[in-house]
């Protein structure tokens, strides 16, 4: 049975795993990333690949304000194109009440130097000609938002990690763990991995890893569907994210394909990559009341991943009770967005065994009681 | 370029309208798609790449592939190969100096709740694995509905002017066209229901198909699925494999046997299977000219009764070559070709240049096996049957039970094995129903052996071999 040791194991090559793998090996840390299937297999692969600024809280903002940065300089730093582009954000309001939210963020929003701004219905028209504003009370806009191609992201923190000397354990699952002199995971071809810390970044899976362990985690996954149309010539350049219940949340994508999704009420809990049929007719209905010029766009493809959520919103970056164990996951569907900087941050953390911001709002020993994230 | 005159086939065309393709009039005839219009008009870029602009045109002519996507009266994506022209239809290419049309005036947004549709088989293809278990499912009184995206039905046997072998019971000296004809009018008469221009585009438990009909999506809940989605038109690379008046050899046997229309003048097939030799051989019965046949294997794989008509004519058939590169400036103008050696390596200095304005690839098929892959049906990977297929038992039933599969999707043979196959998954899906019954099995015993038949003899061994290797996986 093979035996391979490093100084951190990663547990997870989605997002959050080969961005913190690649800044660990920047800094010389022998570095060995697992995962049960592809790269990006578990939720990165899956999400829309949305970046925004617009958050309700400092620490949230300020992280996005320095992931946004990474992005815009993966082109130069990985030699390849990510597909990044700042085509803004625009979130629609169709009730006072979150038109007031939004009034409330963009003042914490604008403190934290974000360029963002409310816009009545007409300016949101102009701004998007093909939206129709029936019903609308107010927009939050901000140009700086943008999108990003997740593939494309793993692709260069891989590059660069094994570039640095780390190492990828992909279609191998961790099926046991134990804490012996240092962390033994057992994968599914029956070799170890063995290291004196391991961060659990397995978005959905992250719960049951730990429970051997004795740590049980605030963590819930969620199944959310998305849906991809075929390739159009390029007309519509922010996201929109329609906030109403029956809303959703969309963007054209550089390539030309308009990816969209939104968030099912009730929630379908558990890990599930199934798909139902009342989402393709739902979200073609959603989205074409929202900008009608899509009721004629043929829909590709279709699929499901998981949102791991918590009871607040937030998600769940911290060293757990066990000593060498860390843990990032909890992404409630922004893992993408947050990253780039979440890597650096954790990449650190794991090293120095301090956060360079303040996040408290991420650990695990907070109050999680419900309402720290507004616009979830 | 329309073919007035041609020795086995007439053409039947429709009335005379036009179509307006980017603000010019195109003449056109009821009952042929768009492309084959503008093909006829001298129009072979459809589309171009969106990556790298290059222009794209008709390849594979069944709705596989996405070259021929154009905007049609507002409607971005359209497939023009599948699409029927109509009086007054305005086509036009997609760029980016052409966005997507803006809100379109009086649309009142309204969620409709899918109509569902049951029935008792789904037949997804509408081609002689399809039509074939519709006839003998509806013997034993199953009602089913027959999905086509197409707006012909038929499949491939629409444009096979060819005489089928075999026996009596596989229509032996009947041409795959009139074959066609015989299917669709005996699936209605056992009660089939076949809708055309009709997309199966998912599959969800249990046992439910999304499809899209008239422009409204639906429910189809069926007691049993038949997936008969047939295959697509495999690609070799080289450089300018993309350039219009390159074409997969259906797509030119669908423009000149179904539509009348030849590709062009002078013609290099690349692929002297069956298929590339009768499609050579068809051109030149429409009177096109063809260069030579190329092949990569050391010898010809067509049997001899129709390469031997290309030899006798005069057309050399050059066996251990490839493709190149092909050239032109938004027209194929000409092909190399070159000898490989016998580890498929060029061998340098033995280039040969054809000046041509048609490619044709008959270079083999894969199983369009999507939907089964999406339904999560076991999949393996067997070469001698195409590449991935779905595994399945004697009776064509896939690792879903209930879910069925028959002709090219369950390995890439002739359509005589898919009329066979597809009866077969006609006959179990009744069982199914109905239980076992002596008349079931002993029908049962009467195809297989057929299909055992068939595939005994040389021609039949990568058959026979593949589904060897299927039965023992599954």
């Amino acid at each position: 049975m093979s035996t391979v040791t490093c100084e951190v194991a990663v547990i997870g090559a989605g997002i959050i795993g080969t961005a913190t793998a690649h800044y660990l090996s920047a800094r010389g840390v022998d570095v060995v990333v697992i995962d049960r299937s592809y790269m990006g297999s578990g939720s990165t692969g899956r999400c829309i690949g949305g970046l925004r600024h617009q958050f309700s809280t400092p620490p949230s903002i300020r992280l996005m304000k320095e992931s946004i940065r990474l992005f815009s300089e993966m082109e130069e730093e990985f030699g390849h194109s990510v597909e990044f582009s700042q085509g803004g954000y625009l979130l629609l309001a169709h009730s006072d009440e979150m038109a007031a939210t939004f009034r409330a963020n963009i003042r914490v929003q604008r403190a934290e130097g974000i360029n963002v701004s409310l816009l009545d219905p007409k300016e949101a028209h102009d701004l998007v000609p093909q939206l129709n504003t029936e019903g609308l009370v107010a927009g939050a806009w901000c140009p700086d938002d943008g999108q990003a191609f997740p593939f494309a992201v793993l692709k260069g923190y891989r590059k660069r990690t094994e570039n640095a000397g780390g190492r990828f354990i992909l279609h191998n699952p961790v099926v046991n763990f134990r804490r012996n002199a240092n962390f033994e995971l057992f994968l599914g071809d029956g070799s170890i991995v063995e290291a004196p810390r391991v961060l659990l970044a397995a978005g959905p899976w992250t719960r049951e890893l730990a429970k051997p362990l004795g740590i049980d985690l605030p963590l819930a996954p969620e199944r959310h569907e998305a849906m991809i149309t075929e390739r159009m010539p390029r007309f519509l350049k922010p996201m929109l994210v329609d906030y109403r219940p029956d809303g959703c949340y969309f963007q054209q994508m550089l390539t030309g394909q308009v990816i969209g999704c939104y968030t099912p009420v009730p929630a379908v809990p558990g890990i599930r990559e199934d798909v139902s049929f009342e989402f393709l007719p739902q979200v073609a209905w959603r989205m074409s009341r929202l900008v009608p010029a899509l009721r004629n766009a043929a829909i590709l493809r279709h699929w499901a991943g998981c949102y791991t959520m918590t009871p607040d919103g937030n998600p769940v970056l911290d060293r757990t009770p066990l000593d060498g164990l860390f843990v990032a996951s909890g992404m409630c569907g922004h893992g993408f967005m947050f990253g780039p900087a979440m890597g650096h941050h954790m990449a650190d953390f794991i090293l120095d065994g301090e956060w360079g911001m303040d996040f408290s709002e991420f650990a695990l020993d907070r109050d999680f009681s419900p309402g720290a994230e507004t616009l979830k | 370029m329309r073919l007035e005159q041609h020795p086995i086939l007439e053409f039947h065309r429709g009335r005379r309208i036009t179509i307006d393709f980017e603000g010019r009039n195109v003449p056109a005839f009821e009952g042929e798609p768009i492309a084959a219009a503008l093909h006829a008009a001298g129009v072979t870029t459809l589309s171009h790449s969106v990556r790298t602009h290059s222009p794209r045109g008709l390849f594979c002519a069944i709705g596989k592939c996405a070259a021929c996507v154009m905007e049609v009266n507002g409607i971005p994506n359209v497939r023009t190969c599948i699409e029927p022209v109509r009086q007054g239809m305005r086509v036009r290419r997609q760029s980016a100096e052409h966005p997507p049309p803006g809100n379109p005036e009086n649309f009142m947004p309204r969620f409709h709740e899918p109509e569902t549709v049951e029935t008792d088989l789904a037949i997804v293809g509408g081609g002689p694995a399809g039509l074939s278990a519709a006839v003998y499912a509806g013997r034993f009184g199953l009602r089913s509905i027959v999905v086509e995206e197409n707006y012909l039905v038929g499949g491939q046997l629409i444009k096979q002017t060819h005489k089928f072998f075999g026996s009596r019971s596989h229509y032996a000296g009947v041409r795959g066209v009139d074959i066609a004809a015989i299917l669709i009018r005996e699936a209605r008469d056992t009660g089939a229901d076949i809708w055309t221009s009709s997309s199966v585009i998912g599959y969800f438990p249990e046992k439910e198909l999304g499809v899209i009909r008239n422009g409204r999506y639906l429910r189809i809940r069926a007691r049993n699925i038949l997936v008969a989605t047939g295959a697509s038109e495999k690609m070799i690379s080289f450089p300018g494999n993309d350039l219009p008046g390159v074409y997969g050899a259906g797509a030119i046997q669908t423009l000149m046997n179904v539509h009348g229309i030849i590709p062009g003048r002078r013609v290099l097939m690349v692929g002297a299977g069956n298929i590339g030799v009768i499609v050579a051989y068809q051109l030149m019965q429409a009177g096109v000219q063809v260069a030579a046949v190329c092949e990569g294997l050391p010898r010809v794989g067509a049997y001899l009764v129709h390469s031997a008509k290309l030899l006798r004519l005069g057309v050399p058939i050059l066996t251990a070559h490839t493709v190149s590169k092909a050239w032109g400036n938004g027209h194929l103008k000409g092909v190399e070709i070159q000898a490989v050696d016998s580890r498929w390596q060029p061998i340098a200095g033995t280039e040969k240049r054809f000046e041509v304005d048609t490619l044709g690839l008959a270079v083999g098929l894969s199983p369009s096996v999507e939907l089964l892959s999406q339904a999560g049906a076991k999949m393996c990977w067997v070469s001698e049957l195409g590449g991935y297929v779905a595994r399945h038992d004697e009776f064509m039933q896939t690792s879903i039970p209930g879910v069925f599969v028959a002709g090219d999707v369950a390995g890439i043979e002739e359509a005589s094995a898919a009329m066979m196959e597809g009866r077969i998954a006609g006959i179990h899906a009744a069982r199914r129903l109905l239980g076992p019954s002596t008349e079931l099995d002993s029908l049962h015993r009467e195809q297989a052996a057929e299909l055992a038949v068939m595939r005994d003899g040389p021609f039949g061994e990568k058959a026979r071999l593949g589904n060897q290797r299927l039965l023992k996986e599954a």
